[in-house]
């Protein structure tokens, strides 16, 4: 009977519509997260530093490391030197070295600000030229990676440094607020619970600001996976909600209450949606988180998730690879949840339009509400914990749907029992 | 005469069973709980946006101190609306230096001080910034950034031609020195036309494909389609079902209009600045980063243009309608027929994006000319469009087009159901 239930939700028209549909949605939502990751030059030069070095390093920044990354400079430079030399106008500026194209850069564009003189317009339009070049596949990037190199050199040094008393604790440009502890302080000047946490955590003796991670990278995953969220959300909807209503509109429920599985046909179509969502569930998973680690970021798996280079402060310190995977479970509940309140409002349709109404606006409701549910999940800039500052709030969250969808169902199947035939 | 009489007498009767079957549509569409709790939370939505606008927007108030003071000074920026806002402080230190007892209302506001100066900051000064405008320039970048060539690029060439006539009486009535709300211009149109607008449009819209859904379909899933097909008015009772499907999602969409709309008035009152142009100078469009001035077709006030969204809003309404009316006389499921509406809307989009991405303009502009792409560029409206809009006053055009298309798609499935076989 399972089986001839699981066969009534997955009927080859909903599967080639649910196919179709999530090729748009993945394109619509999805596809840019992984097409354009890192985005920009600048922070694609970042992530190939910080993977370079979890590759050869290890996933602390120690001084040892530190130094040998500033070797590294002077290669860069040099390789960057012969980029410039080589390209095609570079002769008419005197252009012949890194440096020197960095102070024409600069120069071009405090010039252009100033004046729109044709020629101050000539210099700039080539100033974009050579930084295209320098920006791109041909050149690997040279500039972003000097850049990066150079960033996280100087980040280092300040949280690092002597002056790592007066700037990690009272405010510091270079960390642009993010990893500001003074920030983390109540509004009479004491410390908050974030504050102490925070500064046990990741500046007590462990160091484990230590820790290598690019900003982007949480900040990336945890975008997609609630966008993908939305879609589990959305596909479990559509999939589920026809199967009750067809039932009832086909007036099923007399012919299936006098055969020999009787009112128990409620729970084994029960079974046969939660089953079918977390299939589903699986099946997205599969695909869509594939995808989106094929970009490489599985390198940093081993890291924490607190890094000096400009993450946000978190209340566990997992590993990036372990966050993921309780990202990933808590979408699971959320979306199991919203599974069980999908069959619940189904059971009480009695036909399609009925259905709909409802579903709509539980499809709404999950997209305003995933993305806050995920979107940077444990760490203190979660929309969630902006706005009930519980710790782990993410976890609470997720539960309270998974029960309140367990309850309706389990309620539901109570009053199976009890129902009159000619009311349902 | 008897036959005359009797003529006359059978068109009363026909016309009044119509009247009695409308209103027995109607009232069976709204006996569904659904439609109206769905009704319910579509306003409380449309309140909880406008309230997070308003409230959760940290410069609100400051826009509601620029609409007092365009209040006494008028709208226009210059030398008058400077003086009036200087005056304003001058006012209030002499009240206070006037009365002994120095009361909180005479007292000079601390964060009026801020907003005068950021006022007197952002208007002073300012010019006409449609006096030497010229569109040609514009139409030239956006072909060069976007890549776009042949007929799509003539197309936009001859549209921005033509807007030049519309930048020059703009700039004859010196519309872009209109204050609105000044800084704050650009939030609030945003709150109301690209949040309210959009919202109140999208959820009417939907609730109008569901109930043409329900009313095609509702002999069908009754099980009563034979015995009413076997009446005297048979299967022209699909038209007082089409008539009053129609009337109930216009219906919602006002009653959607005016709880919206009003409770914005009210939360963001006095401002907006209902007479101020809509094309003033702190009111823009972005593309690719770039802040471009909102010109539309002809001068429109901020009242008057909301109208005309309000207006092209109900139109859309009605295609949805129209379309998924025509889609319900055909297909057996109203879950299938919803399926099948939601997939062409998704499809359509991917066309628009699949299109952009890979510079295929002539596909781009095709895919916006249908309904779902009106309803998709409802907040530029009336304007160029930008890259979006192959034609002037497209919005209209599109409207246009498919109100013919559903009316012919609405005739051919009439004489569809009529031939249909019921069994």
């Amino acid at each position: 009977m399972l089986r001839e239930e699981m066969k009534k939700i997955w009927r080859p028209g909903m599967i080639a519509v649910l196919v179709l549909l999530g090729f748009v949605y993945y394109t619509m939502f999805l596809e840019f997260h992984i097409r354009y990751f890192p985005n920009g030059p600048q922070n694609a030069g970042l992530f190939t530093v910080a993977a370079e070095l979890v590759k050869e390093s290890g996933n602390r920044m120690t001084g040892e490391v530190r130094q040998r990354l500033e070797q590294k400079l002077p290669e860069l430079y040099a390789e960057a030197d012969a980029y410039v030399a080589d390209f095609a106008f570079t002769k008419q500026y005197g252009l012949a070295t890194y440096e020197a194209y960095t102070k024409f850069y600069q120069n071009a564009m405090e010039g252009v600000a100033e004046s729109q003189a044709a020629d101050q317009n000539a210099m700039y339009a080539d100033a974009m030229r050579l930084n295209a070049y320098l920006t791109s596949e041909a050149t690997e990037n040279i500039e972003g990676r000097i850049r990066g190199t150079e960033s996280y050199l100087r980040r280092y040094d300040v949280v690092a440094g002597e002056e790592k008393e007066r700037k990690i604790f009272t405010g510091n440009s270079e960390t642009n607020g993010i990893q500001d502890l003074k920030y983390l302080l109540k509004e009479d000047g004491k410390p908050s619970q974030e504050y102490l946490h925070a500064a046990q955590t990741f500046y007590g003796e462990d160091e484990a600001w230590r820790n290598i991670l690019p900003a982007q990278v949480p900040e990336t995953t945890s975008d997609y996976l609630g966008s993908l969220l939305v879609w589990q959300c959305l596909s479990i909807g559509i999939l589920l909600s026809p199967l009750l209503v067809w039932d009832r509109m086909s007036r099923m429920r007399a012919l299936q209450w006098s055969s020999r599985a009787g009112r128990g046909i409620f729970t084994v179509q029960l079974k046969a949606a939660l089953l079918s969502a977390l299939l589903m569930n699986l099946l997205n998973l599969a695909l869509f988180v594939g995808l989106f680690f094929s970009r490489g970021m599985s390198v940093f798996f081993p890291c924490r998730m607190f890094s000096f280079m400009d993450t946000p402060f978190c209340w566990p310190n997992w590993t990036y690879g372990t966050w993921c995977l309780a990202l990933v479970l808590l979408g699971l509940l959320a979306s199991m949840g919203v599974a069980a309140a999908v069959f619940f409002l189904s059971r009480y349709s009695s036909h399609y339009i009925g259905m709909l109404l409802k579903l709509i606006p539980v499809v709404v409701v999950a997209a305003v509400f995933c993305p806050k549910l995920l979107g940077y999940a444990f760490y203190f800039n979660n929309p969630l914990y902006a706005l009930v500052p519980l710790p782990y709030v993410e976890v609470v969250a997720a539960a309270a749907i998974f029960l309140t969808g367990a309850v309706l169902c389990a309620g539901a199947v109570r009053k199976q029992k009890q129902l009159e035939l000619l009311e349902v | 005469m008897d036959i005359v009489r009797k003529g006359d007498f059978m068109m009363k009767e026909t016309v009044s069973r119509d009247c009695d079957l409308f209103r027995w549509e109607i009232k069976k569409l709204w006996s569904q709980p659904m439609i109206l709790t769905f009704l319910l939370l579509c306003v409380a939505s449309q309140i909880v946006l406008a309230a997070r606008d308003r409230y959760l927007e940290p410069d609100g108030d400051y826009a509601v101190y620029v609409a007092w003071i365009a209040r006494e000074g008028g709208q226009r920026m210059g030398k008058e609306f400077t003086e009036t806002v200087l005056k304003s402080r001058n006012r209030r230190e002499e009240m206070s230096e006037q009365r002994q007892g120095q009361t909180a209302e005479c007292r000079p506001a601390e964060g009026e001080d801020l907003y005068r100066e950021r006022l007197l900051g952002e208007t002073a000064g300012t010019e006409d910034i449609f006096e030497d405008y010229c569109c040609g320039q514009l139409a030239g970048e956006l072909l060069r950034q976007f890549r776009i060539t042949g007929w799509p690029a003539r197309m936009m060439e001859r549209k921005y031609q033509r807007q030049q006539a519309a930048v020059d009486l703009l700039a004859k009535r010196k519309d872009s020195l209109d204050v609105s709300s000044a800084g704050m211009t650009q939030p609030v149109m945003d709150a109301l036309f690209g949040t309210q607008c959009r919202t109140f449009i999208t959820e009417a819209m939907v609730l109008a494909v569901l109930m043409a859904l329900s009313v095609s379909g509702n002999e069908r899933t009754a099980r009563t389609q034979l015995t009413v097909y076997a009446t005297r008015t048979g299967r022209k009772i699909q038209y007082a079902k089409a008539a009053a499907g129609l009337v109930s999602a216009l219906a919602a969409y006002g009653i959607l209009v005016v709880s919206s709309l009003g409770f914005f008035a009210l939360v963001w009152y006095p401002a907006p600045a209902w007479n101020a142009s809509i094309s003033s100078q702190f009111h823009y469009m972005s593309l690719a980063g770039a802040k471009l001035p909102f010109i539309t077709w002809k001068p429109f006030t901020t009242g008057e243009y909301l109208l005309a969204v309000v207006t092209l809003g109900a139109v859309v309404v009605t295609l949805f309608y129209v379309l998924a009316f025509c889609v319900g006389l055909w297909v057996k499921s109203a879950w299938t027929g919803f399926v099948f509406l939601f997939l062409l809307v998704a499809v359509n989009f991917q066309v628009i994006m699949m299109a952009g991405d890979s510079f295929r303009w002539t596909l781009y502009l095709c895919a916006q000319w249908t309904p779902a792409g009106l309803w998709w560029l409802e907040n530029q409206w009336f304007t160029d469009m930008l890259i979006n809009g192959a034609v002037p006053w497209q919005e209209c055009a599109v409207a246009a087009l498919w109100t013919v298309l559903c009316g012919l798609m609405l005739a051919v499935s009439f004489y569809h159901m009529k031939k249909e076989d019921v069994c």
